[in-house]
């Protein structure tokens, strides 16, 4: 689903990422772990298009990013970093806004379904700019799965969410990948991948230390702050 | 008090040259120095026209527009921040974490801005026209002319400072307030005309220096300012706000047509903001109007120029600041995730903006119609059209999304200038030889669909 070869990208002498290979397949859910600053919302902007990487290649969905960056924003559900629709459309209005950028038919049941799932039915009519930022992260999940994508890349998906809301959204995206979905997330919380994911990549100061399945024998029983802490030293 | 305002200068300098590289904005007032003193060269030409008395009028009463310009730029200017990077960026709304008083800050905030600015416009323009003179050996008394430019200045900006705390205590009403702005003007210019502006004080400190008019000058300065730090008023979201769905119905209505999304939300944009009617009136409106009143005066150095044509120009080249407003409220980053490109979100703005531009062709057709030449209509409107056109063009291959801020940099405002500033007296002046010769003015079509096309393949080209 997403290829990755020899990518890197320099901002002046930083290296946010440098030289990383990965492969990740279909039904997985994939999390990107490394600490604030290592290069993981770089690496996810390259993966959906952003930004071009100074070296390297990607597929996504089979697609050369670099060659057709449109076409992959169209097939993959993006949720960025910096969650801000910074406009002075309801939360309601910004989906349909959304879904007609996609030119989507029939989406106003499903954007019944997220706010009911979400449970933020009664901020639907509230301006986005003056939404919580838990709740503009809720309608950016929405937002990422109305056209219904086969990959959903998501940068820091609990963000901001309260304990119980977090729940839900894991769930959800276990549930996603359950089905044939295939999910990116980026997190600099380690506790997030054992208890979600399928396989990881850590990155540290822009270099892929480790990538994986999560039960990898190399990992074992071990905190993965331990693993994470053996890598780097 | 003295760190606060020495972080919030800092602040103001980092804003503004991150948007535009630190070069560019440092060079911003050598170009500003360049244009006053082609300003000053040109006396050698139209100095047997006008005379000294006219020439320092129109010093001051620039000097107090720009003033006001930046006024409203700087606080139009924050609430774009504002909207951009939310409340918590900025020093002045610091208030909200910091145990400093709103009043102490905004106090900080007005001096900053007038002491940036004398450097960034003031010293710059009066060294440039000074210099200028000098050379075709015209002298004048630099520091003075420097202290009366600059309260020139200053009480434009205290004006629009007083009257933005008025806008912002009487919300709607306030509107009307702004209206009477030019209706005001009218009725003192009444029959006196042109005599009555030489009462502005800077001005008449520099004719005739006392030390009464040097205190009126001085108050008319502190007084706004002082009033609106009185009655300040700091709108922080509090209360959230209910909408019904109005995208969904107008989208509806409006499905036939591609852009109808990006149309209705730049209508909702626009219509939710705070003042959105009240920027129509008061950027757009109030200038035209002044600039109708005023074109006869400013015009009779140039005798038998068609005032109709100019004015058909200069609304041109103001409505295309529509385009600003349009482009105010978006960042790329909020679309780059979409399936959207650069010149898509352009297109779209560029669709919003011909919509829009229905005001300023009102505006043109009642001035036409109100001086009596019905039958000029078909030349009057295509210049006007041509002109809005080929600005906007320019405005979109220059700056893209990012017009307020880019305009600020110095290579960026001189291509700005350059490119505009001849085609636009090229067209007044071929209407001075021979009226019918305004239809030339259908060739700056095609070329600004090539600038526009240009401007989209230089603009997705900008990263991805
Ligand atoms: N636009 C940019 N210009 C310069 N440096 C950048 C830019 N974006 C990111 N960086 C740098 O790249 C590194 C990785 O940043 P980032 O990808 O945001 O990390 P993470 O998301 O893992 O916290 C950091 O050192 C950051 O300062
Ligand atoms: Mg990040």
């Amino acid at each position: 689903m997403i290829i990755v070869k020899d990518l890197s990208k320099h901002f002046g002498d930083t290296k946010a990422v440098n030289n990383v290979n990965l492969e990740v397949k279909k039904g997985e859910l994939f999390g990107l772990l490394g600490p604030n600053g290592s290069g993981k919302t770089t690496m996810i902007k390259m993966l959906t298009g952003q930004i071009k990487p100074t070296a390297g290649e990607i597929f996504v969905h089979g697609v050369n990013v670099l060659e057709d960056p449109l076409r992959v924003k169209e097939l993959v559900g993006i949720i960025p970093e910096q969650e801000t629709p910074p406009s002075f459309l309801t939360a309601e209005e910004y989906l349909y806004f959304v879904a007609k950028i996609r030119k989507l038919e029939d989406f106003e049941e499903k954007c019944e379904w997220w706010f009911s799932y979400l449970d933020f039915a009664g901020q639907r009519d509230v301006l986005c700019k003056d939404l919580s930022r838990g709740t503009r992260q809720k309608l950016m999940l929405a937002q990422a799965f109305l056209h219904e994508p086969e990959l959903v890349i998501i940068d820091e998906p609990l963000i901001n969410l309260d304990p119980l809301m977090q729940r839900k959204v894991k769930d959800f995206l276990k549930d996603y990948a359950g089905k044939g979905g295939t999910v990116f997330i980026s997190t600099h919380i380690l506790d997030i991948a054992r208890e979600i994911c399928s396989s990881m990549g850590i990155i540290y100061k822009g270099n892929l230390v480790f990538s994986g399945s999560m039960d990898d024998p190399a990992i074992g029983e071990r905190p993965l702050e331990d693993f994470f802490l053996e890598l780097v030293n | 008090m003295f760190e606060l305002f020495n972080s919030m200068m800092k602040e103001e300098w980092r804003m503004h040259s991150s948007f535009f590289g630190n070069r560019g904005f440092a060079l911003f007032p050598l170009v500003i120095a360049a244009i006053s003193m082609l300003f000053s060269l040109s006396m050698i030409i139209f100095g047997r026209i006008i005379s000294q008395a006219e020439v320092l009028l129109g010093l001051h009463y620039l000097l107090l527009f720009m003033g006001s310009m930046v006024g409203g730029f700087g606080l139009l200017g924050r609430e774009v921040m504002n909207r951009r990077f939310g409340q918590a960026s900025l020093m002045a709304y610091s208030s909200r974490t910091l145990p400093i008083s709103e009043r102490i800050i905004f106090t900080n905030f007005v001096v900053k801005d007038v002491i940036y600015y004398f450097f960034l416009y003031v010293l710059p323009f009066t060294t440039g026209f000074v210099a200028g003179a000098l050379l075709i050996d015209l002298n004048y008394p630099f520091i003075t002319l420097l202290t009366t430019l600059f309260l020139a200045f200053c009480t434009g900006l205290s004006f629009v400072f007083l009257l933005s705390t008025i806008y912002a205590n009487l919300g709607k009403k306030g509107l009307f307030l702004l209206l009477l702005i030019p209706v005001v003007f009218l009725v003192f210019f009444q029959g006196t005309g042109f005599n009555r502006l030489y009462v502005l004080p800077p001005l008449v400190l520099y004719t005739n220096p006392s030390a009464e008019i040097f205190i009126i000058a001085l108050a008319l300065v502190i007084l706004p300012s002082v009033i609106s730090l009185i009655f300040l008023k700091v709108d922080y979201p509090q209360s959230q706000k209910h909408y019904r769905n109005q995208f969904k119905e107008a989208v509806e209505r409006l499905g036939f047509y591609g852009y109808s999304h990006f149309m209705v939300k730049d209508y909702l944009d626009f219509s939710r903001s705070e003042g959105g009617a009240g920027k129509v009136v008061f950027s757009f409106l109030v200038p035209v109007i002044l600039v109708w009143f005023f074109l006869p005066q400013l015009l009779k150095v140039v005798p038998g120029l068609d005032i109709l044509v100019v004015f058909a120009v200069v609304v041109g080249m103001m409505a295309s600041s529509m385009y600003n407003w349009l482009v105010e409220y978006d960042m790329f980053s909020s679309y780059a995730f979409l399936p959207l490109t650069v010149p898509d979100v352009l297109r779209s703005k560029l669709n919003s903006y011909s919509v829009l531009n229905v005001i300023p062709l009102a505006v043109v057709l009642i001035a036409t119609i109100y001086a009596g030449r019905l039958y000029d209509i078909v030349h009057i409107v295509l210049l006007f059209v041509a002109v809005s056109l080929y600005v906007v063009s320019v405005t979109v291959y220059l700056t893209g999304l990012n017009t307020t801020f880019s305009l600020y940099s110095a290579g960026t405002f001189a291509s700005y200038v350059l490119v505009i500033g001849p085609v636009v007296l090229g067209m007044i002046f071929l209407a001075q030889l021979n009226f019918h010769f305004v239809l030339a003015s259908v060739a700056l079509i095609p070329v600004a669909f090539f600038v526009l096309k240009r401007s989209f393949i230089k603009w997705s080209s900008w990263e991805v």
